[in-house]
């Protein structure tokens, strides 16, 4: 008795102290107000805004193949019934990064807010300072092409203005909830991209991995960035300082091919990094498997690959001088193959046929081909020296039709000549709008597949023809333009859709 | 001592009436199992005549030629009175005593007799249950309680189930009940190590459901709050078998059983499929000539294009389906003893099951061990404990569900035909090894019969259930009882991707391993007073406190590159691939009281407060209380009501309480920035991932339960209704804020979900005579779930349309299918006007009738009939008032837009040729005709859900005690027992049970067991 008593009484003395009891905390994960206190993990957080960048909505796979499905350089084969929609231009499918881009921004502000009083070296601090500009920069550029039209084609009874620009950080559920964002002006944005990038080109560093944000980087986007809003002397100076420095190397008409087959492109100024295998995107959504279904280069009788959704057109092939008997018979044929004549256009020799595995056996694009040591796993090049030859080519023809005159256009005939020679090519003279034609087709046979061609048609104005088979999408057409989330619209009087949704 | 006594008195009596008695007659008292019955009282009616049965049950007796009639009793039967007549030889049947008025139930921390309970509470008793071959008993609550919807989420063995007591009042916090095991909280997380790659397992498989003696559903508030913030869905207590003062008791049990599908999809073969995908290939691509759609279908066939009509013609089919659904078996064996003494008495069981699911390799093993012990140390102390010991071993499919190529549930039905499954020699068609001669043709493009042998992926549970209790009298009435109890768990994966098989062969085989532990240490102190004041007063008391602390941990890790097939061990793979962690941790203390009263049992009071405080609330709001109060009045006890003692028992019943739902995440009030997966150039990265909330707090349930018991012709008619209304209130949920911000949500509580309802349960002795019984049990539960508020003045939440207010969880709000245009065969739709439209908006979206989480209308009917020692059950269950569609028929639907295979209802009731009145619209490649939306947009692969199913039917046979006892037995049971042996639904799926979306799952199975029970 006596002792159950005083068993009784220690227990209820031992619960007193309870709110103690219940003070548990996370292991695998720290507060959000006091993370960003020390220098690594201020390091860390800038990781994981790159890391970011690896998501299927963005580099992993839309911001190429989705974009190139939209556009006019292939055909969705509907083998896993992926892209099929994207291809047809069917109203919806389109990239939607929207969510992606603006919590990635989101650790950006919150990096560039904490810099101020944070621990770390001024070095360390202006080296985030850069990164975080620039990586935010590239996230608005690549939302602002997307969800709004392009400075060089307006359509301004279409233009329901540019994207919602937000620098401040969201930390705290009261401050998120009382936001009703507003869409700033297609301008505002592209004065956005250029103060910002203008600032954080001294803070990058000049040289060093390219996985990571460089000077050279920096101005290679400035230099797109010009492009699409037709500031050609920007685009022509930016291109020229990028061209200049040893981050990146132009590729040869010998080293092409091997290129591609590197882990690290040799020609690449920015990539995304996919290092180690945990980091797969996977059979079903990689860049890889998405273009190609093979598992090993130039053997379609082996299995293990993925599925080559998304194929080129056999007009593009034609231009690639990729041919076999028959070609303009759709489909290709299937169970037996005729071999494949190349011509002396180095970039058709990344296309071979492809497997009968999941139907019928096409052409396919090996240009993603595990060359980081495993199946589906790629590094994803955003900028490649050849983009700056070419920006600056049509920056420069741009150029000689006002003030630059015959200089910029020889200027601009001298960069595409430049690419064709290292592309097995002779060189060309031409001059006026053939030159500009040929700058702006070698623009499609160096990115197909790398996700330029829907944007430059969309900055061109141009109408997209489809072949085979899809119907086209005119300039003018709302689809496009992806619809904005209908959750950013919701109870948001400041915000407005994009026509047609 | 006590039978020397009786018989002591037996003889006086005897002795004293020898002069007047003029015969004897003789007999035998059975009861209703024939089992003998002894120590029962024989007494002639009207004299202080009469004697006990020995323990074989036969007894003797001397009467007066004057007695009419003998009166049989014994404790725990129904009292017996037959006429003598003529006869001097009797055999008697006892049935178990209907003491529903003094039978008790367990309300949590006591026991209350069941006629003084004034809250919403259902008993299934252990042998209503008893036999059925499933693994955890949650599967048979299924229509046996009114009000507890059960569904099966698969096929699995071993699976996980869907328990909802009175409809779903959370949208983001769990809406599972609380399961406590004899005073053990279980902590029902299912773990699934391997995802949806590995199998499902269900946390209530560690107890072997013939342990149980009771199960007691707490449903409304009242009844649950002295469970406070963990009782808002619900409590289910389960109480298992003790041992009884006596001599020992052994039983043995064993049954055998075999499973098989309830159906399989008709699909097209070789040559319906060419023609159906040719059609579709032409129909999007009018343009191109017909003989070019022929080559490209034969050609994604593998097939020459140019065979001839009668080549084709002569081509073979392949029955995939058949190959991968099979029969599976179930095989149960146990054993357990019983007894003790005045100072101990124990129950001890053992048991071993083993079930193969229709579908290779999956299947389910289990043993456990369960002792209960209970030991008087003195008169007024007693320690007691429950120990439940088991393992669990499961294998799993390719994958649980989804449209994985290599799984055999997804793939088997939508294979081409033409695929052959063996060689001619008998070996595996098609492993990557010989893709070159063995192209699959189609999308799925894997053997997935050779993936069931060659591929291993399991996984094994360990668990301990336990517990410590003491009891002590510290005076008269008063009584401390203590519990320290822990439910342990260790469950361990094992999947083996086989370098032969298509996803093994890339990177030379995949192991991924993966172990999780889970501790829950629960410890409560409970003092109980009750005393009765003047004979009438009866008043009860209990006031407690409570400790938990649960936590979980987890590591694993996969790597790659195996030398052979033969080396499946993570050790001997050559690349590491990923390593995995997690934590995570709770707890919560509470304080509890609870106050009955009642007067004469006839008016009925009970107040209930607890106090609860949990680590996952937010920090402004660690604390909560729950009050509940109810009152009763039996008007039964009232003689104006109750003149002619017509009613048995008659009871009204009124309750309000508030519980809570702390089913939230366990970090969910903070700010947090995760150290995940965004690794990046080889260097870690943290993530933020949610903004805090300081008030973040339980999810609050307050619900109002009127109720009625009632009982009368003797009662052979007795049941209940009780109708409520519930209101789940500051719901746990991620208001959306514009994605803008980086984040789309924070967590709040906002909103409120009302759950109304009538539960209806009547229980009927139709047939009660000496040798024939037959009885009914019927339940019907009506539910009606409406969303009543969000927040601000917010009618449709932003980021998921489907939540509206007026709506219920669950409504489906999309565009309606208007049919086909005969004249095209292209698929239409409804706009908001209702004009037919071939491009539905978001605009036009309806709220569907019938979209609803869970069934309007849920229930269950037993009927068991009883002769002699025959029995036969049969048991419906049924589910009314939902629509849903079934993921795998959908892709089935595709009807050659895809090239995978069609169910042939769909392709015969599709659009071929102008003029054609069908439902379904031609087929199309890509699915999607030009400007149109894909085919199966909006409701149009919505059906109705409802069924009525012969969930069991069990006929059995009790042997003769008399042709047992020479070989030593006191009884012997055999059964026979079907399951899902006849399903009424309108449904094209598998089966009308599953949760989730039904593509590539096990489904459900028919099953047969035969069993035999004896007792020694």
């Amino acid at each position: 008795m006596k002792k159950i008593l005083i068993l009784t009484t220690i227990i209820f003395i031992g619960f007193t102290s309870c709110k103690k009891q219940l003070d548990i905390d996370p292991r695998q994960s720290i507060d959000f107000n006091s993370a960003l206190s020390s220098v690594d993990a201020i390091n860390a957080a800038v990781n994981s805004v790159y890391g970011g960048l690896k998501s299927t909505a963005l580099y992993g796979r839309d911001l190429l193949a989705v974009s190139d499905a939209m556009a006019d350089v292939g055909f969705a084969n509907n083998k896993s019934g992926r892209l099929v929609g994207e291809n047809r231009n069917n109203l919806g499918a389109h990239l939607v990064l929207w969510g992606t881009a603006y919590s990635l921004i989101n650790e950006c502000n919150l990096i560039l807010a904490a810099i101020p009083t944070s621990p770390g070296t001024p070095a360390q601090k202006s080296s985030w300072e850069g990164q975080m500009r620039f990586l935010r920069a590239l996230l608005y550029f690549e939302l602002v092409k997307t969800y709004a039209y392009i400075p060089t084609a307006d359509i301004p009874a279409q233009n329901r203005g540019g994207v919602v620009i937000k620098t401040d950080p969201t930390n705290s559920a009261t401050n998120a909830a009382n936001y009703f964002p507003k869409r700033a002006t297609v301008a505002e944005c592209y004065n956005f991209l250029k103060t910002e990038l203008n600032a954080a080109i001294p803070l990058l560093p000049a040289s060093g991995s390219v996985a990571l944000a460089t000077q050279t980087a920096g101005r290679a986007l400035l230099s797109r960035v010009a492009l699409y809003n037709g500031d050609w002397s920007i685009a022509v100076t930016e291109s020229t300082a990028a061209l200049a420095t040893s981050v990146g190397a132009l590729t040869t008409a010998a080293t092409y091919v091997s290129g591609w087959r590197q882990s690290i492109h040799p020609e690449s100024i920015f990539e995304i990094r996919y290092a180690t295998v945990a980091e797969n995107v996977g059979v079903n959504t990689s860049l890889q498997t998405t273009y190609t279904g093979l598992a090993a280069i130039g053997s379609p009788t082996t299995t293990g690959g993925g599925f080559g959704d998304f194929v080129p057109t056999n007009t593009l092939l034609t231009e690639y001088q990729v041919s076999y008997p028959n070609i303009a018979t759709f489909p290709a044929p299937a169970a037996s193959f005729p071999s494949i004549t190349y011509g002396a256009d180095v970039r058709g020799q990344l296309f071979e046929w492809g497997t009968n595995f999941r139907g019928t056996r096409f052409v396919e694009c090996t240009k993603f081909f595990g060359k980081n040591g495993q199946i589906n796993l790629d590094n994803v090049p955003v900028f490649r020296k050849s983009e700056l030859l070419l920006n600056r080519a049509e920056a420069n023809y741009r150029l000689s039709l006002s003030t630059g005159g015959a200089t910029a256009e020889t200027a601009a005939l001298a960069d595409v000549n430049t690419l064709r020679s290292n592309r097995g090519l002779p060189a060309v003279t031409l001059t006026g709008t053939a030159l500009f034609d040929e700058i702006i087709q070698q623009r499609r046979l160096e990115f197909a597949f790398e996700g330029h061609r829907f944007f430059d048609l969309k900055r061109l104005g141009r109408d997209i023809i489809k072949t085979p088979l899809n119907s086209n999408l005119l300039a003018t057409d709302i689809r496009m333009l992806p619809a904005i989330p209908q959750g950013d619209i919701d109870g948001n009087p400041n915000m407005l859709q994009n026509q047609g949704y | 001592m006590r039978k020397l006594l009786t018989l002591l008195i037996c003889s006086l009596l005897l002795v004293g009436n020898t002069w007047a008695q003029n015969r004897t007659i003789t007999g035998k008292v059975l009861d209703d199992k024939k089992a003998p019955v002894s120590n029962a009282s024989i007494i002639v009616k009207g004299t202080t005549n009469g004697t006990y049965t020995k323990e074989d049950g036969t007894f003797s007796i001397n009467i007066q030629s004057t007695a009419k009639t003998l009166v049989i009793s014994s404790v725990n039967f129904e009292s017996q009175e037959v006429s003598i007549g003529k006869n001097s030889s009797f055999n008697i049947s006892l049935y178990p005593a209907d003491n529903k008025l003094d039978e008790v139930v367990v309300v949590g921390y006591q026991v209350q007799k069941k006629r003084e309970v004034t809250a919403a509470i259902s008993k299934i008793s252990g042998d209503e249950i008893s036999n059925m071959p499933i693994q955890s008993f949650d599967r048979a609550m299924q229509g046996r309680a009114a009000g507890v919807a059960v569904q099966s989420n698969n096929g699995i063995p071993g699976g996980p189930v869907t328990v909802r007591i009175r409809g779903i009042g959370s949208i983001q916090a769990g809406n599972e009940p609380l399961y406590i095991v004899d005073g053990v909280q279980i902590n029902n997380s299912t773990v699934a190590l391997n995802g949806s790659t590995g199998t499902q397992t269900n946390p209530l498989n560690f107890l072997n459901p013939n342990d149980i003696e009771s199960i007691e559903i707490l449903k409304d508030a009242s009844a649950a709050a002295v469970y406070g913030a963990r009782a808002g869905n619900g409590v289910v207590l389960i109480t298992t078998k003790r041992g009884k003062m006596g001599k020992s008791n052994f039983t043995a049990n064993v049954y055998w059983g075999s499973m098989s599908t309830l159906k399989l999809f008709d699909v097209l073969n070789t040559q319906e499929y060419l023609t159906q995908r040719r059609a579709a290939l032409q129909n999007a691509n009018p343009l191109v000539a017909p003989a070019t759609i022929r080559a490209t279908a034969l050609g994604e066939m593998n097939l020459s294009s140019g065979l001839t009509d009668d080549q084709i013609a002569a081509l073979p089919s392949y029955d995939w389906q058949r190959e991968a659904f099979g029969t599976g078996n179930v095989f149960n064996a146990e054993m357990s003893m019983s007894g003790g003494s005045e100072k101990t008495t124990f129950y001890l069981s053992g048991s071993y099951n083993k079930t193969q699911a229709i579908v290779k390799p999956s299947d389910f093993q289990r043993g456990t061990v369960l002792m209960s012990l209970k030991h008087n140390v003195s008169k007024k102390l007693s320690v007691e404990t429950q120990l439940n010991v088991s393992t669990v071993r499961q294998e799993a499919t390719f994958s649980t569900d989804g449209s994985f190529l290599g799984s055999p549930t997804f793939s088997s039905s939508l294979m081409l035909p033409n695929n052959p499954i063996y060689n001619t020699n008998g070996s595996f068609y098609g492993l990557p090894s010989a893709s070159a001669t063995q192209p699959f043709a189609g999308i799925l493009n894997q053997n997935i019969i050779a993936n069931i042998y060659l591929n291993s992926n399991w996984q094994r549970t360990n668990q301990l259930v336990g517990n410590f209790k003491i009891n002590y009298e510290i005076a008269k009435g008063l009584r401390y009882a203590g519990t320290f109890g822990m439910d342990y768990r260790l469950g361990q994966s094992d999947r083996y991707t086989d370098p032969r098989t298509p996803d093994g062969v890339g990177v030379r085989g995949r192991s991924s391993v993966n172990s999780n532990w889970n501790t829950n240490f629960i410890t409560n102190h409970v003092l109980n007073y009750s005393t009765t004041l003047k004979d009438k007063h009866n008043l009860s008391a209990l006031a407690g406190l409570e400790y938990r602390k649960d936590e979980a941990e987890q590591i694993g890790l996969s790597g790659t590159g195996f030398a052979t097939p033969e080396f499946r061990t993570a050790n001997a793979a050559a690349t590491p691939e990923s390593i995995t962690g997690f934590w995570s941790g709770s707890a919560t203390f509470s304080t509890f009281a609870k106050f009955n009263y009642n007067y004469d049992a006839k008016y009925l009071f009970s107040a209930t407060v607890r106090r609860d405080g949990s680590s996952r609330f937010g920090e402004n709001n660690l604390f909560a209380t729950f009050p509940a109060f109810s009152v009763g009045w039996n008007l039964s006890k009232e003689s104006f009501i109750n003149k002619k003692n017509f009613f048995n028992n008659l009871v009204l019943r009124a309750s309000w309480g508030r519980t809570g739902n702390d089913q939230i995440g366990n970090f969910d009030s903070r700010g947090l920035y995760g150290g995940a997966s965004r690794i990046y150039n080889n260097g870690s990265a943290i993530t933020p991932s949610q903004l805090g909330n300081p008030d973040l707090r339980w999810e609050t349930r307050e619900e109002v339960n009127l109720g009625l018991d009632f009982a009368f012709f003797k009662n052979r008619i007795n049941g209940s209704i009780d109708v409520y209304d519930r209101r789940n209130k500051d719901l746990l949920l991620g208001r959306p804020i514009y994605s803008i911000n980086g984040f789309t949500s924070v967590t709040q509580n906002l909103g409120e979900v009302q759950n109304k309802g009538i539960e209806f349960a009547l229980n009927v002795d139709v047939v009660k005579t000496t040798n024939f019984r037959w009885q009914s049990r019927f339940n019907i539960a009506y539910v009606h779930n409406e969303l009543k508020r969000l927040y601000d003045t917010i009618k449709i939440l932003p980021a998921n349309n489907s939540l509206q207010v007026g709506a219920p969880l669950g409504a489906v709000f999309t565009q309606r299918y208007a049919g086909v245009n005969p004249a095209t065969g292209r698929p239409m739709w409804f706009d908001i006007n209702g004009n037919i439209t071939y491009l539905p908006v978001a605009a036009d979206r309806v709220l569907l009738n019938g979209s609803t989480v869970l069934p309007r209308y849920t229930g269950g009917w037993t009927n068991s009939f009883q002769y002699k020692g025959f029995e036969l059950e049969f048991f419906f269950q049924y589910e009314y008032g939902r629509i849903f569609s079934d993921g795998q028929v959908a892709f089935l639907s595709e009807i050659g837009g895809r090239s995978f295979n069609a169910l042939r209802t769909i392709v015969d009731n599709s659009w071929k040729k102008p003029g054609d009145m069908v439902p379904w619209a031609r087929p199309i490649n890509g699915n999607t005709e030009v400007r149109g939306a894909g085919r199966f947009g909006g409701d149009a692969n919505f059906r109705k859900m409802d069924y009525i199913r012969l969930k069991q039917l069990t006929f059995s046979y009790n042997l003769p005690a008399a042709n047992l006892k020479s070989f030593g037995l006191t009884s012997a049971r055999f059964y026979i027992q079907g399951i899902n042996l006849w399903t009424y639904a309108d449904w094209d799926g598998y089966d009308p049970e599953f949760t989730g979306t039904a593509t590539g799952t096990i489904p459900q199975s028919r099953n047969t067991t035969v069993g035999l029970q004896i007792g020694f």
